[in-house]
């Protein structure tokens, strides 16, 4: 069924919206939990917790991206879920690695985190992925938004291991660059 | 901010870059295609900025006809290197950062031998240790891991590190951020560490896609359009400004909606110039013709083009 016609029945608030959804996007999401999760029950409930938020936000939400929107929410839900889950012991998958990567970006002090919301920072993130060439982007983007492993972003895009480790690491520096440019970091 | 706000925050991205990545797979090897949109934003931009004299010369690619990707060689005969070397990502040395390279096509891009040998492993230069799985550092102590000058072309922007029988290509990536200087900022010092002297240096010069393959076309030998090139860059004493100074000119001060635009256009006016040296090496420069300026990405640096610079790309590249 197309987008728009699954978000009708959203805004029909009709049940069928639900089914639609997770015919369509419950696998997409699953990957995306799993990612996160590495743990396929608590990745399954991940999807229906993505699937009660989208009803619960549609309306008065209407996203002009369902499959993005869905993304995001399903990322969020399942970091929540892995972070109740790991507050004591560090979690399998790949989400571990992808903070420790993250971790490069950010000061150990001086930060002046008070300063900026959630959203503003994510303003600036974008803005600086943006900036990047399409394949930096798109490396960004499978790495840390999507959490996917190395090996399949390198088969992804033609690329050894190696080499998709080192734009990593690039982006990652040119991203400390630019957030402390910004002003989040006084060094 | 900690790395969980970061994470969070990478939510924010925009649904179109997202979406993106998931239609974008395969090499990044096809040739930019043609986009009026983003030809009329940059036009637009460039008027407002005041370059529509630079502007005027450059006309993207028409043709989005893709280039045939070129066949890696057979890797069958590439020995496998061990564990040590396998993990090795980057070399820390002398202030600049080497990528160590191991497969062939990331060899074939930098104009290196595909199997680096012993024979290739000139003068000692330093010991090397681990510091983390990725990283490997020049140290005073004695270790295993030894790097040499590249004998064939001995320069600063290769190296060879030896590790039991193994030897491996490290080529310059870019200048450590602590270590940029004034020095690493000329232009002429991308030349120097590439061991290009002189104008006779040059082999030829020509346009790359974003994956580095060659446009076809677009390859200069003529010995009095590179030197012309070559005098341009250095008697004019380029002198770069860093990323930042430069984020500064362009992006700082415009509204959201504003800076997504400018972001995009900017990225799309990216083209890539290849210039193989007289010992074989190639290195890259980019190119922004609608903003006036080109960008040394190993000092990470950008330089506003002269009038004359400007020139030579209108008339030299297609």
């Amino acid at each position: 069924m197309e987008d728009n016609l699954i978000l009708e029945l959203y805004w029909n608030r009709d049940f069928s919206a639900i089914d639609e959804t997770a015919k369509k996007y419950g696998r997409y999401c699953f990957v995306i939990s799993e990612n996160i999760l590495c743990n396929r029950e608590d990745s399954e409930e991940c999807v229906n917790d993505t699937l009660l938020n989208a009803w619960n936000s549609i309306p008065p939400h209407r996203p002009q991206n369902l499959c993005m929107y869905l993304a995001k929410i399903c990322r969020n839900v399942a970091f929540n879920r892995y972070n109740s889950k790991s507050a004591n012991k560090r979690g399998k998958g790949e989400l571990p690695l992808v903070l420790d990567e993250l971790s490069e970006c950010v000061s150990t002090s001086s930060d002046v985190e008070s300063q900026f919301s959630a959203e503003e920072l994510g303003r600036i993130v974008n803005l600086f992925v943006r900036s990047q060439s399409l394949r930096d982007r798109n490396i960004f983007v499978r790495r840390y938004f999507f959490g996917e492993t190395v090996s399949v972003i390198a088969e992804k895009y033609s690329m050894t291991e190696n080499h998709v480790m080192v734009v990593l690491s690039r982006i990652r520096k040119k991203l400390k660059t630019y957030l402390t440019k910004e002003g989040y970091f006084c060094e | 901010m900690n790395r969980n706000d970061l994470y969070l925050s990478i939510s924010y991205i925009d649904d179109d870059i997202l979406e993106k990545s998931e239609g974008h797979t395969g090499t990044f090897n096809m040739a930019k295609p043609f986009k009026w949109g983003s030809l009329i934003a940059c036009i637009c931009l460039a008027l407002s900025l005041g370059f529509l004299s630079v502007s005027e010369f450059f006309k993207p690619q028409v043709n989005p006809e893709p280039i045939d990707p070129v066949i890696g060689p057979d890797r069958s005969d590439f020995d496998p290197i061990d564990v040590a070397i396998d993990d090795l990502s980057y070399l820390f040395y002398d202030g600049k950062v080497y990528e160590c390279l191991e497969s062939a096509e990331s060899l074939k891009r930098v104009g290196l031998p595909l199997d680096i040998t012993g024979e290739m492993a000139g003068e000692f230069v330093s010991y090397i240790e681990s510091v983390d799985s990725v990283e490997f550092r020049a140290t005073d102590k004695e270790s295993s891991v030894k790097l040499f000058q590249y004998a064939p072309s001995p320069c600063k922007a290769v190296y060879v590190l030896q590790n039991g029988n193994d030897f491996i290509a490290c080529v310059l990536s870019n200048w450590e951020i602590p270590a940029l200087n004034l020095e690493s900022l000329c232009f002429s010092e991308l030349y120097n560490v590439f061991g290009v002297c002189d104008s006779g240096d040059i082999m030829f010069i020509s346009e790359v896609d974003w994956h580095y393959q060659e446009i076809e076309n677009t390859e200069i030998r003529d010995r009095a359009v590179i030197e012309e090139f070559y005098n341009l860059t250095v008697e004019n004493n380029l002198v770069g400004i860093t990323e930042g100074d430069f984020y500064d000119i362009f992006f700082v001060g415009s509204s959201e909606d504003e800076s997504v635009g400018l972001h995009t256009s900017f990225a799309d006016d990216n083209r890539i110039l290849k210039i193989k040296a007289g010992n074989g090496l190639l290195f890259y420069i980019n190119l922004y013709p609608n903003y006036g300026y080109v960008q040394n990405g190993y000092a990470m640096a950008y330089y506003e083009m002269t009038s004359e610079l400007a020139q030579w790309f209108a008339s030299n590249l297609k």
